[in-house]
Parts: structure tokens; C-alpha cells; sequence
């Protein structure tokens, strides 16, 4: 479904030319619960944010459905990015003045959906992440785990074949870790969605269907 | 292994025939496969010789019943609360191969470190996905799964870190 074919990529640092990745070759099939592991600096989450269309590449092909991304212009990615893809951060990026319903619809909003349409769709993912209870509430009032499943309730909107997460757990505990482990691994059980996820702990990897390990800038 | 305390410990909660009994153990996931009968009714047998547990009903009928005994309990309480033998662990086999691995050239050595972790890394992924099917209600059996992922847990860091030392070390694992 997604294929990486010997991706490179350098950025302009302060001390000069830094090789992010070093010829990465990957396959994602569909339905698969994929994780990449590594230490910080690895490459890993750069390899995420290429597979979401959020970042370019130097050298190498990417083929999203046998489609080359590089035929893709800006208005394209744009909309691939929309349609195909959610995404989870380790920060939750929500939005402090919104409720937790509104921060979930917000993908609807950008996509022009209806207002009165919006419950039908939010509610079912809300109850899913034991979150309904919750929908009034405002990011500050709500725990670190509570706010990271509004985050993942907020990337299943747009009910996107593809979930990529970067270090979704990183700011949370250990228990509230297992409970957002849980639920991303039974989106897969369930057969649902895709799933990448990037992290440096082998515990949440250890989740996933298959493990891939990256060490600086490539995968071994 | 300590099979028949697990068995005094089910009988505790009532009295059960070989099957059951065997059917509960395996449920507990003390083991990567079930419990054979053989030895199911080999531990009644010795059990049963020692005082711990005694047959209920007729001892011709077909289905053995068995119930614990005050003897049995004592032995159980004895055992639970006696330390183990595994607390602290330093030469297992794992000692062995690294003494192997250190006779090999730094370049073998790293790549048989790497392909270690990666097993660890599919054992660790093996466990997760038995906690992720457990039944509700299974805590021991959760609990047992948790301390298997953590031992894995701290292999893989150390593996990680002799990795590093290696790739520390020289050009020779590049």
C-alpha cells in the first residue's frame, strides 16, 4: 500500500549537511500495524512525516498505491494528506477553547461537512475511546490520556485508511500508555485501519504486527 | 515447576477432578504450551501419596474428585511464603553465548547481538499480543504476562547498550 524505495535525505544544520536518512526501503501493507523503532535522532520520525506527505525527500521513490507522490503538486499532497491520512503527536495539539466534541469534529469543519451531521459521526468514535462522558469538557480539564485519545478521536473523523502516530504515548503514564496502546492495537484487531507508529520504546512497539528498527538513517 | 502448588491452590477453591484441574492451570499461561495429562495425573498421584490431597467419593468411579487436605493447605501456605531460588540470576545460558560471542571477531559479535534483540523484540511481541486477548478477570495471568515483558524490557536496553558499546568500540562492526 505505501512503499519507501531507498529514500534519501539530508537537511542544512548549523554544523553543516546532516543525513536524516540514508537509503530507507519500506513496505506498509494494508490493514498492518507497523512500528518503527528507535532512538531519538534516529530517523524514524522522518521517515513518518514522509510517509504522511508532511515532508519531502531528496532521492528515491515513494508509491502510495503504486502512485508515484512525486507526480503529486502541493494541491494534491494537500488532499491525499486530508483524505488518506490521520495523524497522532506525542504533544496532543488540541485546541484550549474548544470541548472535546468540537476539538474531535474538527477534521468535519475543514472538510465543510454539515453541522448538524457532526454527531453522527463523533459520538460512535467518542463512546469508542470511553470519552462521551467527557464531551463537554475543555483540554485543561481533562487528564494526559484523556486529551491523547480526543486527539485520536479527532484523527478517525475523517475515517482515514492510514493512522500514523509519533510517539503517541510519550507524554503519558504507564497505565494511561496501555490503555492508548489498547485501543490503537484493537483499531487493527478490529481490521479497520492501517497503522505506523514511531517510537523509542520497545514496549509500546512490541504492539505492533511487525517491528522495524532504524539506526542513524536507515533501517537494520 | 512447581505444578502441584498450583493445584493445591485451585483445590483450595473447591474440589475438582484431573480435567478441570488441568484446564485451569492452563489458563493461568504459566506455560508456552498446555499441561500434558501424563503429567496431570502423575502429580495427583504423588499428591495424593504425600497427604496433601485425598479422593472424594468412590475410588473406582470413572471421575476422581479430589479435595484438598489440612496437610495440603500447610504445605501450600509453606511454600508461598518461602523465597525462591530465582531472585537474582547472573549465569544463565545467556552467560554462556556471551563468553562464545566474545571468542568471534567484534563484527560477528555485533550482528549475533542484533539478531538477539530481535528475537527478544518478537518474544516481547508475542507476549503483548496474549495480554491483549486475555479474558477479563485473569490477573494473575496479566500479572505473569507484565513480569515476562519487563524481564524482556530490561534484555533488549542491555543488548541495546552493548550494541552501542560495540559501535563505539571501532570501525569493525560498520
Amino acid at each position: 500500500m505505501l512503499s519507501l524505495n531507498h529514500i534519501e535525505k539530508s537537511y542544512r544544520g548549523t554544523g553543516g549537511k546532516v543525513e536524516a536518512l540514508k537509503g530507507v526501503d519500506l513496505e506498509v501493507s494494508k490493514g498492518e500495524f507497523l512500528a518503527i523503532m528507535g532512538k531519538s535522532g534516529c530517523g524514524k520520525s522522518t521517515v513518518l512525516n514522509i510517509l504522511g506527505c508532511m515532508d519531502g525527500y531528496d532521492s528515491g521513490t515513494y508509491l502510495i498505491e503504486e502512485k508515484d507522490t512525486k507526480t503529486l503538486d502541493r494541491k494534491g499532497k494537500a488532499l491525499l494528506r486530508r483524505q488518506k491520512f490521520g495523524f497522532v503527536f506525542q504533544a496532543f495539539h488540541l485546541l484550549p477553547e474548544l470541548t472535546v466534541f468540537q476539538n474531535a469534529a474538527l477534521p468535519l469543519a475543514y472538510k465543510k461537512l454539515p453541522k448538524s451531521k457532526w454527531r453522527a459521526v463523533v459520538l460512535p468514535l467518542l463512546e469508542r475511546l470511553d470519552l462521551a462522558h467527557l464531551e463537554n469538557r475543555r483540554p485543561c480539564e481533562l487528564s494526559g490520556g484523556e486529551q491523547q485519545r480526543t486527539a485520536i478521536a479527532r484523527s478517525l473523523a475523517n475515517d482515514p485508511e492510514v493512522l500514523l502516530a509519533d510517539e503517541p504515548t510519550g507524554n503519558l503514564d504507564s497505565e494511561n500508555s496501555e490503555r492508548v496502546m489498547e485501543l490503537l492495537a484493537g483499531l487493527r484487531l478490529a481490521g479497520r485501519k492501517t497503522l505506523v507508529l514511531v517510537t523509542h520504546d520497545v514496549k509500546i512497539a512490541s504492539y505492533a504486527d511487525r517491528v522495524v528498527e532504524m539506526r542513524d538513517g536507515r533501517i537494520v | 515447576m512447581s505444578v502441584k502448588h498450583i493445584f493445591l491452590a485451585l483445590l483450595t477453591v473447591e474440589d475438582l477432578h484431573g480435567y478441570d484441574l488441568k484446564q485451569r492451570y492452563d489458563s493461568l499461561l504459566l506455560h508456552e504450551s498446555e499441561l500434558n495429562f501424563g503429567q496431570v495425573y502423575s502429580t495427583l498421584n504423588r499428591l495424593e501419596r504425600d497427604g496433601f490431597i485425598a479422593l472424594l467419593g468412590n475410588p473406582e468411579s470413572e471421575k476422581k474428585v479430589y479435595t484438598i487436605t489440612p496437610l495440603g493447605r500447610g504445605e501450600l501456605t509453606h511454600w508461598l511464603v518461602s523465597p525462591g531460588k530465582e531472585s537474582m540470576v547472573l549465569y544463565d545460558e545467556l552467560s554462556y553465548k556471551l563468553a562464545a560471542m566474545d571468542i568471534l571477531s567484534q563484527k560477528e559479535f555485533f550482528q549475533i547481538l542484533q539478531a538477539y534483540k530481535k528475537q527478544l523484540v518478537k518474544e516481547m511481541q508475542l507476549l503483548t499480543k496474549k495480554k491483549l486477548t486475555l479474558p477479563q478477570g485473569h490477573l494473575g495471568a496479566k500479572l505473569l504476562l507484565d513480569r515476562g515483558i519487563l524481564k524482556l524490557e530490561a534484555d533488549i536496553s542491555w543488548t541495546e547498550k552493548c550494541l552501542e558499546l560495540l559501535e563505539k568500540e571501532g570501525d569493525a562492526v560498520c
